[in-house]
């Protein structure tokens, strides 16, 4: 993946019973991607490790949004992506409602969404060639 | 020997794809010219817009006050032209239509996934298209006066053409997956509705809801099955003289979860469409590309609609017997594993997938195998001799093992998973084993295996549960074993990464009386870059033509056939196939 794009992460809330019929509620990772593809699941699987979690359910979940945020910096780290928007799937809906085509689709995450920006991309080292290839 | 096809159409906005026509995309003084100048696959689709012709509440204009809603003008034209076409009634969201072709007037519930999201396609225009939930009583309400309206229109009007119901959907993980599926909140107060009628009339119902979680998403699919033959009925009742069946249809691109590619012109792929194009056929779902912008409908791409979507593919769909005779003699697609789950079961995706079967067959026969979800009967008459045929007995109820039990009598091959199978239907199977003296054979190979045959039929039991806990290559190997104690004839296919290849068959003509039938394989390169293919030469097969060369090189050799595809490279080969 190229990693001067940045990315994209939807999730929704989740509210259900587990096997011993007792209430969880947890984040769910539902989509992560950037204008080129979906970030590859051996990434996601390997940043995703990281994160101890008891993970009942299928796909990537967290018990809080600090969880989901720490996760969705480390995975913009290990891509070199210069930041991340996190929107929620209620968030997602509301934007949905104003867009009626392709190009107005493509700024919901930036508008309605949570920008976390890499911390390492701001200590990068600036160079003259910089200025011409980003 | 070499034979080539006229070349394809460019892209019309009022042909969007394949044989569909939108009739509001043009001025009824062109319909006639514009029919007349079609030369794709018959018969024509033309899509009733509900929206178009109903813009207040209880008002309906069929030319009366627009001209380009003046069906009976649209009839007259399409009888003119001497093209055969057919009316499609959307019974769910349609895709390609502002609003789902709802009226704006009562689009008030955006569809939400299961995930929470809400359903949006993008159409060949890059339009956002909004789908509103059919659970809304006033959606109903409405659509009961529209048809109704149509139904009356068309007796008055004269108009004969034959109409069909259509169930629109995609392909979700390779299963089927209709527009009609909502979780909204007026899916949800329906669904409240419905339950408060349970608890009065079954109570044992409701009951289990209180110790059965997963009993509430059992209700949600009965309760979304009961709306949904609502529509239909009600279509069925008000236009009786034009309804000739409903049809299941499948968008390409039209995945809610698509709109994050097709929004972005460096991740949309005009190649990602071949594989859900190909498993829609084998399954009986009509593909419709008309969701696919122009800059996707690369020529590589409409050479795979147009090989598939065949004249005589839509008559097949389309369940007209008089058809018949034509389609004996026209390619189909050659499927040689017939999947039994159960509609809106869970369980179903996870059994085909834990003992390695799917996984096996995208490996190996890629689109040659039809996961079907409605009970299987046994119909009577010569059994396909290809045809392997799955069951799983957690799915079985004792009408399904029956019809089971008749299939393997009749000469059919099949394969049982006895894990889940009830203790009544095992009893069942012994005692039917030993009164009808059938020889079984057990053997042990990562699952316990029973092998019993009778005649033809050949029954082969395995435990599904005991396969899940190997790894992938043992299970590929032993799906292997079985398969070839099977004895199928097929010709091996090398295929370099990125090609998309679909088989096909056909009895023999008589010209073609050495061979039992004539089996076609396409191969299609949508990439960049140049790819091979190998085909292994096999005692059952011999190679009869080329079709349709197109950027590729083609050389037969004594240990098969070698083709070299270079970008956008696509050919036919066909093969005869002689026991």
């Amino acid at each position: 993946m190229r990693n001067n794009l940045h990315l994209n992460l939807l999730y929704n809330f989740v509210e259900k019973k587990d096997s011993h019929e007792n209430s969880v509620s947890f984040y769910k990772v539902l989509n992560l991607f950037s204008d080129v593809g979906p970030v590859a699941q051996s990434t996601l699987d390997q940043v995703f490790q990281k994160f101890s979690q008891e993970n009942y359910f299928e796909g990537m979940c967290f018990k809080s949004l600090d969880e989901l945020g720490s996760f969705a910096v480390e995975v913009c780290t290990d891509l070199s992506a210069p930041e991340i928007f996190i929107l929620s799937a209620q968030d997602y809906n509301i934007g949905l409602d104003s867009c009626n085509d392709v190009r107005s689709f493509k700024e919901v995450f930036r508008r309605y969404g949570t920008c976390v920006e890499n911390p390492e991309s701001g200590s990068r080292k600036k160079n003259i060639f910089d200025k011409f290839f980003n | 020997m070499q034979l080539t096809t006229p070349e394809v159409k460019t892209y019309d906005t009022v042909f969007p794809g394949e044989t569909w026509f939108l009739y509001w995309r043009t001025s009824p003084s062109l319909w006639e010219s514009k029919l007349r100048e079609y030369q794709g696959a018959t018969p024509i689709f033309i899509p009733l817009y509900w929206g178009l012709h109903s813009e207040h509440p209880d008002q309906f204009d069929f030319g009366t006050y627009r001209p380009e809603t003046d069906l009976k003008r649209l009839y007259a034209a399409v009888r003119a032209s001497g093209k055969e076409a057919v009316f499609i009634l959307p019974l769910v969201p349609a895709p390609f239509l502002p609003n789902g072709g709802i009226p704006s007037y009562v689009a008030k519930n955006i569809i939400i996934s299961d995930d929470g999201l809400g359903c949006s396609v993008v159409d060949n225009e890059g339009r956002l298209n909004k789908l509103f939930s059919f659970y809304d009583p006033r959606v109903f309400q409405s659509f009961r006066k529209f048809v109704w309206n149509v139904g009356q229109y068309f007796s008055q009007a004269g108009i004969t053409l034959e109409l069909y119901g259509a169930d629109f959907g995609y392909l979700d993980k390779g299963i089927f997956s209709s527009y009609f599926k909502d979780r909204s909140v007026a899916f949800e107060q329906g669904f409240h509705r419905y339950l408060k009628q349970v608890e009065e009339n079954e109570p044992e119902s409701y009951e289990r809801l209180k110790t059965d979680f997963f009993f509430e998403e059992v209700l949600k699919s009965r309760y979304a099955d009961m709306i949904k033959d609502l529509y239909f009925q009600s279509a069925k009742e008000s236009i009786p003289a034009n309804w000739s069946g409903d049809l299941k249809m499948a968008f390409l691109g039209g995945c809610p979860d698509d709109i994050f590619a097709r929004s972005s012109d460096m991740w949309e792929y005009h190649g990602d469409f071949f594989d859900p194009l190909f498993s829609v056929v084998v399954n009986n779902i009509i593909p419709v590309s008309t969701l696919l912008s122009p800059s996707m409908r690369k020529p590589i791409l409409l050479r795979a609609l147009k090989d598939v979507v065949s004249h005589s593919f839509l008559l097949s769909k389309l369940d007209n017997s008089i058809y018949d005779e034509d389609l004996q003699v026209s390619f189909r697609p050659l499927v040689y594993f017939d999947l039994y789950l159960k509609d809106n079961d869970s369980r179903s995706s996870e059994l085909i997938s834990k003992g390695g079967i799917k996984y096996f067959f995208d490996r190996e026969y890629h689109w040659m195998y039809r996961l079907n979800f409605k009970p299987f009967k046994f119909e009577g008459g010569e059994e396909d001799h290809h045809k392997i045929n799955y069951f799983f007995g957690s799915l079985l109820d004792k009408e399904g093992f029956n019809e089971m039990l008749k299939l393997f009598l009749n000469g059919g091959r099949i394969f049982l998973d006895i894990s889940g199978l009830s203790t009544d239907l095992d009893n069942k199977l012994n005692v039917f084993l030993t009164e009808n003296d059938i020889a079984v054979e057990k053997i042990n190979y990562l699952t316990p295996i029973l092998k019993a045959q009778i005649g033809e039929g050949k029954l082969i039991t395995f435990d599904n549960d005991k396969l899940a806990i190997n790894n992938t290559m043992k299970k590929v190997g032993f799906w292997q074993t079985m398969i070839k104690y099977l004895e199928l004839r097929h010709l091996d296919l090398q295929v370099d990464e990125g090609v998309y290849y679909f088989w096909k068959h056909r009895v023999s003509n008589t010209y073609e009386l050495d061979y039992e039938e004539i089996r076609r394989v396409s191969l299609y390169n949508p990439t960049s870059y140049k790819k091979k293919v190998h085909i292994v030469s096999s005692k059952n097969f011999a190679f009869l033509k080329s079709v349709d060369e197109q950027n590729v090189n083609v050389k037969s050799t004594p240990i098969g056939i070698d083709v070299e595809l270079l970008p956008g490279g696509a050919v036919s080969l066909d093969f005869g196939y002689f026991e």
